[in-house]
C-alpha cells in the first residue's frame, strides 16, 4: 500500500465517523489532487504529498462541519440517555472520546499541525513543509495545541465540568 | 532538558533517556503524556486495514474514468497526472511479488491548490482563529 495513501488515511480517520468514510475521504483527496495536477502547470514548489495532505485535511474539516450540521438538524433523535460512569475503563473511554473531539475544536493551524504530527506521524520538518510554515512555527503550534488540550481535559475532569464540546 | 523539549519528544517515537528521566520527576510532563495518550487515535483496526488494502485499486479505477471524461480537453499537467497515477498504480500492485520502488510523486512539484476557506465558526468548532502569531516559550527556539 502506498505510504502516501496510508498517511492520508491516518489523517482523515480523525475526521471520519467510520472506516468507510475515511476511505471515501482518502479517495476524494487523491482524485482531487490528480485532477488539480491536470489543470495546473508544473511550477512552484509544493510536492504532491503535501498537496494531497492539504486537500485531505480540508475535506476532513468539511466532513466534520457537515456532520455537525446534520447532527444539529436531527438533534434529539437517536440520542440515548447519558450513561453514568461505572468504572475506570468507562471513564477512560469517555475521556478519550472527549479529548479526541477537543482536537477537532483546536484553532485550524494547531489542529493541522497536531494531526499531521500525531495521526500521520510526520516529523516536524515534514509537517512544516506540508503546511508551508517554518519548523519552529510548527513546533510552536504543537505546543499551543497541547496546552489547550490539557486545559480542556482539566476543565472536563473538574467536578461539574461540561461534557458537551 | 526543559518541558517543551520533552513535549516534542513525547509527540512521537521513543523518548530519549534524558526525556524519560525528566518525565519521572515532572508532573506537568506526566500530564502532557497522559493527554497525548487520550488524544491519540487507536491503532488501525482490522477493518481499516482491509479498507486500506483495497483503496489503491479503486482509486486508480476512478482516476482513470475521471481522466477519460476530461480527455481531449486538458493537456497541461499530463506528466504530473501520470506521476500521481503511477504512485497509485504502484500501490495497487504492492501485494504482488514484483518489487515496487518509491512512488515518483516525491519529485513532482506544482502550485499549491486553491482550497476552500472553511468557516468552522458556524459549527462552533473553534473560537480562536488566530494562528501564525504564536509565541514559542522555549529560549532555544528562535525562528518565530
Ligand atoms: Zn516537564
Amino acid at each position: 500500500m502506498s505510504r502516501h495513501q496510508e498517511t492520508v488515511f491516518r489523517v482523515v480517520r480523525r475526521y471520519a465517523g467510520s472506516a468507510d468514510e475515511a476511505r471515501d475521504l482518502t479517495q476524494r483527496a487523491f482524485l482531487q489532487a490528480l485532477e488539480a495536477c491536470e489543470r495546473t502547470p508544473l511550477s512552484s514548489a509544493v510536492p504532491f504529498k503535501a498537496w494531497v495532505l492539504r486537500i485531505a485535511i480540508n475535506l476532513g474539516k468539511n466532513h466534520v462541519r457537515d456532520s455537525v450540521k446534520r447532527e444539529a438538524l436531527g438533534a434529539g433523535e437517536g440520542q440515548g440517555p447519558r450513561v453514568a460512569l461505572a468504572d475506570e475503563a468507562l471513564e477512560r473511554a469517555e475521556q478519550e472520546a472527549l479529548t479526541r473531539r477537543a482536537v477537532l475544536t483546536l484553532p485550524p493551524r494547531q489542529r493541522e499541525v497536531f494531526t499531521l504530527r500525531i495521526d500521520a506521524g510526520l516529523p516536524f520538518a515534514e509537517v512544516s513543509a506540508t503546511l508551508g510554515i517554518t519548523e519552529g512555527n510548527a513546533k510552536a503550534h504543537f505546543h499551543h495545541a497541547v496546552k489547550r488540550l490539557k486545559e480542556e481535559v482539566a476543565r472536563l475532569s473538574a467536578p461539574g465540568g461540561s461534557h458537551d464540546l | 532538558m526543559i518541558c517543551e523539549e520533552v513535549e516534542l519528544e513525547l509527540s512521537g517515537g521513543e523518548p530519549s533517556t534524558e526525556a524519560r528521566a525528566h518525565l519521572e520527576r515532572c508532573t506537568a510532563c506526566q500530564e502532557t503524556a497522559r493527554v497525548l495518550g487520550l488524544a491519540a487515535l487507536p491503532p488501525l483496526t482490522q477493518t481499516e486495514r482491509l479498507v486500506l488494502s483495497g483503496l489503491a485499486a479503486t482509486t486508480v479505477e476512478r482516476a482513470r474514468s475521471q481522466r477519460r471524461r476530461g480527455e481531449g480537453v486538458r493537456r497541461v499537467g499530463t506528466l504530473a497526472l501520470a506521476a500521481g497515477l503511477g504512485a497509485l498504480l504502484a500501490s495497487a500492485v504492492v501485494s504482488r511479488p514484483a518489487p515496487v520502488s518509491e512512488p515518483m510523486v516525491r519529485t513532482v512539484m506544482m502550485t499549491a491548490p486553491e482550497v476552500p476557506v472553511l468557516d468552522f465558526d458556524e459549527a462552533n468548532l473553534s473560537d480562536d482563529e488566530v494562528f501564525f502569531e504564536v509565541g514559542w516559550p522555549s529560549p532555544t527556539e528562535g525562528d518565530l
